[in-house]
């Protein structure tokens, strides 16, 4: 194996070796460049066709209706390249809605509300991380009792009701998903800050490095000092925080909550993530593929809405999307050589 | 936080083999092979929960029998390809979208007892062929099951909205006489039954034996001659005529009309009822009598919950309950065999 590290490659652990080799590193960016290809040229042939597509109104509303779903992908997206899953990004969602509509209409009960929230999902990231790291408990199961456990403790908290007599959630978070300054939408330049903290986090700190050591091979990680463990705990508690954030963005943007409120994104967040190019094996895939990802999701809703198709054709575009994308990263990554079993 | 210990324990006990075996013997399952402990928990389960359920309701009616078997019926089927399906080391989420699209077929084709003779046989077939092609797509493309299954979940769910865009149709009424209501004992109970015979009888074949070493080592498999591809491929198949099955069960039985989204539901529970069924998400090791066992838990909690004259919701928290509590139990027993056994490979 011929090794050809990079200037920024860390200290040689072989997991590092293999990740920052250059053949290495260019195969696994191509999926991202697909992503990012694919969706710009969505985007353009639609804008041809119908040119309202891309007015400013528009650009902002794909944005503002993709944002939520990067913030939650973004958890997803480290979940993923540390071999793991989470499906308990949808009670976490609801949880940090729900509470937020019950405690937070004035300003003052907003940080009340994150009070609450932020413990409750350092807990489930705990929760769900030590199983996984430390038990070594399959992260499929896991995330799916937890998600079940919270959302069953949510519906007897609201009575099933929701939160209609709650009202409102608080204009601060209806302002950070829906609002504008001039022609920026604001979700665009809370994601933009979200995707700078995720992207340098990722591949400039030596978090990122861990995670992705740790996704790559989990013994040689081990074996080279890194701490598997709380590198897995960590990322499954971000990702509960990325869901409650998710949560919390989405009860402003609906203007409403209810317990299921997350629903949909059980499917979608682990969608974008590997329409982004991040393989289900770990290791590999970044954050700027998932933005990529959940543009492309919502300028399809867009598409289909245009095309007045409902959300049947919008599923199976969804499941079509998933296998081109993802069969095309297998394929490349195969020809490039360095087959993962 | 204190990390470091349990790695260096763990670093220790690679090492050296002697102090494997002491952390063997002390562990308190040391005693029983893991096979006797993951039969044995949704047995103990099960007979708890029944107890439970029994004293909460003041009395054993045949009725009561009759309610949790016929509400258990169709994830017991679903829930038996699954495990076919986890004894391979694969998953399959796309039973959803099967069992969704046979609901919305049924609701709509099947409506009179004259459509049955062409509609039942197509359901079923419509099925086998989805698993089928979530096979192939697994052993041709190399890509994982999870994700495979993930989109044609998507794909199936979207066809069966296409089929029936909201909840409605009906059900022939000589379907539902067929399975519903007690002969001489529950109906219910007899498919059940017939299940478990179906396993016993699979478990003894050539390709029941060909599942479980596809699940325990595919290159050993492989080695072995076992057509690797093809078992594969059976599997998926079965779990999609499974899930079609369930579909037909549960619209004749339980809900006489359809909904495009019946089926979501059962991904998770399918793979919940497998899990307490004490069969092991690595492959290889498991039995579909846990696996009943563990859908039968799943529906007497909500039971339960209903004659305690607790609101209805309590019944997903304690759901939640057991199936993290079971993980967790299993994933500890996976532990020790690990420990046992330090050559196994490494479990991502």
């Amino acid at each position: 194996m011929s090794v050809a590290t990079t200037a920024d490659a860390p200290a040689a652990t072989p997991a590092a070796r293999s990740r920052y080799g250059e053949s290495g590193w260019r195969r696994r960016q191509t999926p991202i460049l697909f992503a990012w290809g694919l969706m710009l040229l969505l985007f353009i042939v639609v804008s041809i066709f119908q040119p309202g597509f891309r007015s400013n109104n528009n650009i902002r509303s794909i944005i503002d209706q993709s944002m939520i779903l990067g913030v939650v992908g973004l958890g997803q997206t480290l979940v993923i390249i540390c071999r793991g899953i989470d499906l308990s990004v949808p009670a976490m969602m609801g949880v940090a809605g729900v509470v937020l509509t019950r405690h937070g209409q004035s300003g003052g009960d907003v940080l009340a509300a994150i009070a609450v929230i932020v413990p409750i999902a350092i807990v489930l990231g705990l929760v769900n991380g030590l199983s996984v790291a430390f038990l070594r408990a399959p992260s499929i199961v896991v995330t799916l009792a937890t998600n079940t456990l919270v959302l069953g403790a949510l519906l007897v908290w609201t009575s099933g009701a929701g939160s209609q007599t709650g009202g409102a959630p608080a204009k601060l978070f209806r302002t950070l998903s829906t609002g504008h300054l001039g022609s920026f939408s604001v979700s665009g330049i809370v994601w933009l800050g979200v995707a700078l903290v995720a992207i340098i986090g990722l591949t400039a700190t030596r978090f990122g490095r861990h995670v992705y050591a740790v996704g790559n091979n989990p013994v040689a990680a081990r074996l080279s000092g890194v701490s598997v463990i709380r590198t897995v705990v960590s990322v499954y508690v971000i990702s509960a925080l990325c869901s409650a954030l998710g949560g919390m963005l989405l009860a402003g943007y609906l203007n409403q909550t209810f317990p299921n409120m997350g629903s949909e994104y059980l499917f979608t967040s682990i969608a974008v993530v590997l329409i982004g190019g991040a393989s289900i094996l770990g290791g590999t895939g970044n954050y700027a593929g998932t933005i990529a990802g959940a543009l492309t999701l919502s300028i399809l809703g867009g598409v289909l809405a245009i095309l007045n198709l409902g959300p049947a054709y919008l599923r199976i575009l969804y499941g079509v999307l998933i296998f081109t994308t993802v069969g095309l990263g297998t394929l490349l990554a195969r020809r490039g050589g360095g087959r993962r079993e | 936080m204190s990390t470091a210990t349990p790695t260096a324990k763990k670093a220790s006990g690679i090492a050296g083999s002697v102090e494997t075996e002491k952390a063997a013997q002390r562990s308190p399952f040391a005693r029983f092979t893991p096979q006797q402990i993951s039969g044995a928990v949704p047995a103990v389960l099960f007979v708890v929960l029944f107890v439970v359920m029994i004293s909460v309701q003041g009395q054993f009616s045949s009725s009561l029998l009759q309610t949790v078997l016929e509400t258990t019926v169709p994830l017991m089927l679903v829930g038996f390809g699954q495990t076919l399906v986890i004894l391979t080391r694969g998953i399959d989420l796309s039973v959803g979208g099967i069992f969704s699209l046979s609901t919305a077929l049924i609701a709509t084709k099947m409506t009179g007892d004259g459509d049955m003779v062409l509609w039942i046989p197509l359901v079923i077939l419509i099925g086998l062929a989805a698993g089928a092609i979530n096979g192939l797509l697994i052993v041709r493309t190399r890509m994982q099951p999870f994700i495979v299954t993930l989109a044609s979940w998507s794909v199936f769910s979207g066809l069966a909205l296409l089929a029936l865009p909201t909840e409605g149709g009906s059900v022939a009424p000589g379907l539902t006489s067929a399975l519903s209501g007690s002969a001489l004992v529950p109906k219910a109970l007899i498919l059940a039954l017939v299940l478990v015979v179906v396993w016993i009888v699979l478990r003894r074949t050539r390709f029941g034996t060909a599942i479980l070493s596809v699940g325990s080592s595919e290159a050993a498999a492989k080695l072995n001659d076992v057509p690797v591809d093809r078992t594969k491929i059976i599997v998926y198949a079965l779990s999609g005529m499974f899930a079609a099955l369930g579909a037909l069960y549960y619209v004749a039985v339980l809900t006489f009309s359809g909904s495009p989204v019946a089926g979501d539901p059962f991904i998770l529970q399918s793979v919940a009822a497998v899990v307490i069924g004490g069969t092991s998400l690595a492959g290889g090791r498991g039995s579909l009598i846990g696996t009943i066992l563990g859908a039968l838990s799943l529906s007497m909690i909500a039971q339960i919950v209903f004659f305690s004259g607790a609101e209805s919701y309590w019944s997903q928290f304690v759901q939640g309950m057991l199936i993290l509590g079971a993980v967790l139990l299993f994933a500890v027993v996976e532990l020790v065999i690990r420990r046992r056994n330090p050559n196994a490979t490494e479990e991502a």
